[in-house]
């Protein structure tokens, strides 16, 4: 019912931003947008299981990390171009989301956390380990192909050019995954967040229904995954590893996963106070667990639930002050 | 008796649990539009009858039935989806969503819109319609915005039946639906259950016997996980056996 205030006017005025956006920053912010929009992508993906289906998994970097080595390694020995290497990153995400989620889904509250965790360690150590394929810690580099459109050839080595194409996946991703909350799968998601038990007793297949969900946030992961990878034309065990859960986690609590748009602003808030501290203070790490720790105590809805509430009071106030 | 008539058969049905036999040889069948009130004393056997019914628990041993399809031991979703569905006795609802939202997942559901991906849930005009008769059915349909926790405990079991005969079953199940309630609720929320449930087949378990004697046309007692006995109100009242057993103990209500 929220959402019915939500018009489009603030999404094509940020849209429109973004478009003009290379004309009004230097290359070193737009590369810092450029990593707010995939990590969007992923903390949204990652909010399909946390905010909308009620499932705190600490285990959603290994889809990413899949998605990004797959990307690689697909566009490495098989020339792929960048559009199908990032598609097939997804379907790697959701190929393995499917296949660990088979198992996690079955369970509910510390045992799934626990067993998304025991499964991304699972594929971290193979990412580590097994280095004729993924390069071990070294990982693997590779050049970020060209795009070709008809006989058009875009060179997405330029900054501006691999911006834009960053700015179309994001607006193509989020558009499907916000659509996809307002399908009965979304609507379904949520009832089950509320009380899957009576979701069952009404006829869905809870366990199938979030198995499906569970593939889907794969995907997206994984696409953030192989866009992450082209970006940093590199891909290692850092992109599956404990910290890139656990940010993941962290942006979509800052953010809030109770509004669909709370794990984007988490998402860049996180990108950028990364930025900003990292820079001033060598240990910043600790000033963001400093920071989440009183997020968790006093706002654990995160900023958007911050928000939320403040334009409630601020609501009441003004039908205090003026009675209709 | 024929057998053509008969929605839910149940033979000789057992449950136990780590060796306590909660259900003990249980026989009992419900025809079609029939309204069934099941009653008994405290820790009878009611609810886990009910929830061996509708797939919460699986037999240890009996069958089943229902439109001559064993159903004994599937999933509740599919035992739903055969044209069963049942409220509880503890309010079951979706507390965070809005009151709507809550009966509009069970349309769906009926519809088996499911999985779909084709068109967004506010722009099917025919889900929201039937949402809306049911919301006016159970009378909150002025309340449709607001979050289903935030509704006073009798909207909230009114609520509850109203999910639950959303799904448009052939047989619908209630566990103790006026429990907690007042008079003037109990009063409501009966006068809402006779006319929403007109056709279907009832089953009710009800400690209120006023509540009882109004909605049902068949009484079965159940005591110590058996049926005591089964019939129509006045042969039921008139029981010595359930005298002794039931209303001797349990008269408060």
């Amino acid at each position: 019912m929220r959402r019915s205030r939500f018009t489009w006017l603030p999404i094509l005025l940020i849209i429109a931003l973004l478009l003009i956006l290379p004309k009004l920053v230097s290359e070193y912010r737009l590369n810092l947008v450029i990593t707010m929009m995939i990590y969007s992508i992923f903390a949204l993906s990652y909010n399909m299981l946390f905010g909308q289906g009620g499932l705190l998994s600490f285990g959603h970097a290994a889809y990413f990390g899949f998605g990004a080595y797959a990307t690689v390694i697909l566009i490495k020995h098989f020339s792929l171009s960048l559009p199908m290497g990032i598609l097939i990153g997804g379907l790697a995400g959701a190929f393995l989301g499917v296949t660990f989620g088979v198992f996690v889904v079955r369970m509910r509250g510390v045992s799934f956390a626990l067993l998304t965790l025991a499964f991304n360690q699972l594929i971290y150590v193979t990412a580590e380990k097994w280095r004729t394929v993924t390069g071990g810690e070294d990982g693997i580099a590779f050049m970020r192909p060209n795009l070709h459109l008809g006989g058009w050839e875009i060179d997405l080595w330029a900054t501006l050019n691999w911006y834009y194409f960053v700015l179309l996946v994001t607006v193509i991703c989020i558009g499907c995954l916000w659509y996809l909350t307002l399908t009965p799968l979304g609507r379904l998601n949520l009832c089950m967040r509320e009380n899957e038990e009576r979701a069952s007793f009404i006829g869905f297949n809870t366990y199938a229904s979030r198995l499906l969900i569970y593939t889907l946030a794969g995907f997206f992961a994984g696409v953030a995954g192989g866009l992450a990878a082209a970006f940093q034309e590199f891909v290692t065990t850092t992109f599956i590893n404990l910290d890139k859960a656990t940010d993941v986690l962290m942006m979509t609590f800052i953010g809030g996963g109770g509004t669909f748009f709370g794990p984007v602003i988490g998402a860049c808030a996180l990108t950028l106070v990364n930025d900003l501290l990292s820079s001033w203070i060598e240990r910043w790490a600790i000033v963001q667990g400093g920071l989440f720790i009183l997020l968790v105590l006093y706002a654990p809805n995160g900023l958007s639930g911050i928000y939320l509430s403040l334009r409630e009071q601020w609501d009441k106030r003004k039908r205090g002050e003026q009675p209709s | 008796m024929s057998r053509s008539g008969i929605l839910l058969d149940i033979q000789g049905l057992y449950k136990d649990f780590r060796g306590v036999e909660v259900i003990n040889n249980l026989t009992l069948c419900v025809r079609k539009g029939e309204r069934h009130a099941i009653i008994g004393p405290n820790g009878a056997g009611k609810t886990t009858f009910f929830n061996l019914i509708t797939g919460r628990y699986t037999p240890s041993r009996g069958t089943i039935s229902f439109e001559g399809r064993p159903i004994s031991g599937m999933a509740p979703h599919r035992i739903n989806r055969m044209g069963i569905s049942r409220s509880f006795q503890i309010t079951n609802i979706f507390p965070g969503l809005s009151v709507l939202e809550n009966i509009r997942s069970a349309i769906l559901s009926k519809k088996g819109i499911r999985w779909s991906f084709r068109r967004r849930v506010s722009a099917m005009a025919d889900v929201n319609r039937e949402t809306l008769d049911v919301l006016k059915l159970i009378g909150l349909d002025t309340q449709h915005h607001l979050l289903a926790g935030s509704l006073d405990y009798g909207a909230q079991r009114a609520l509850e039946i109203g999910i639950s005969l959303a799904t448009d079953p052939k047989m619908i199940m209630l566990d103790e639906p006026t429990a907690g309630m007042s008079i003037e609720e109990t009063r409501d929320i009966v006068s809402m259950i006779d006319r929403t449930t007109k056709g279907k087949a009832l089953l009710i378990i009800e400690h209120d016997m006023d509540v009882v004697f109004s909605l049902a046309d068949t009484i079965s007692v159940i005591h110590y996980g058996t049926v005591l006995a089964s019939g129509p109100p006045d042969v039921i009242s008139n029981d010595p056996k359930v005298k002794e057993a039931y209303l001797g103990e349990d008269k408060a209500c």
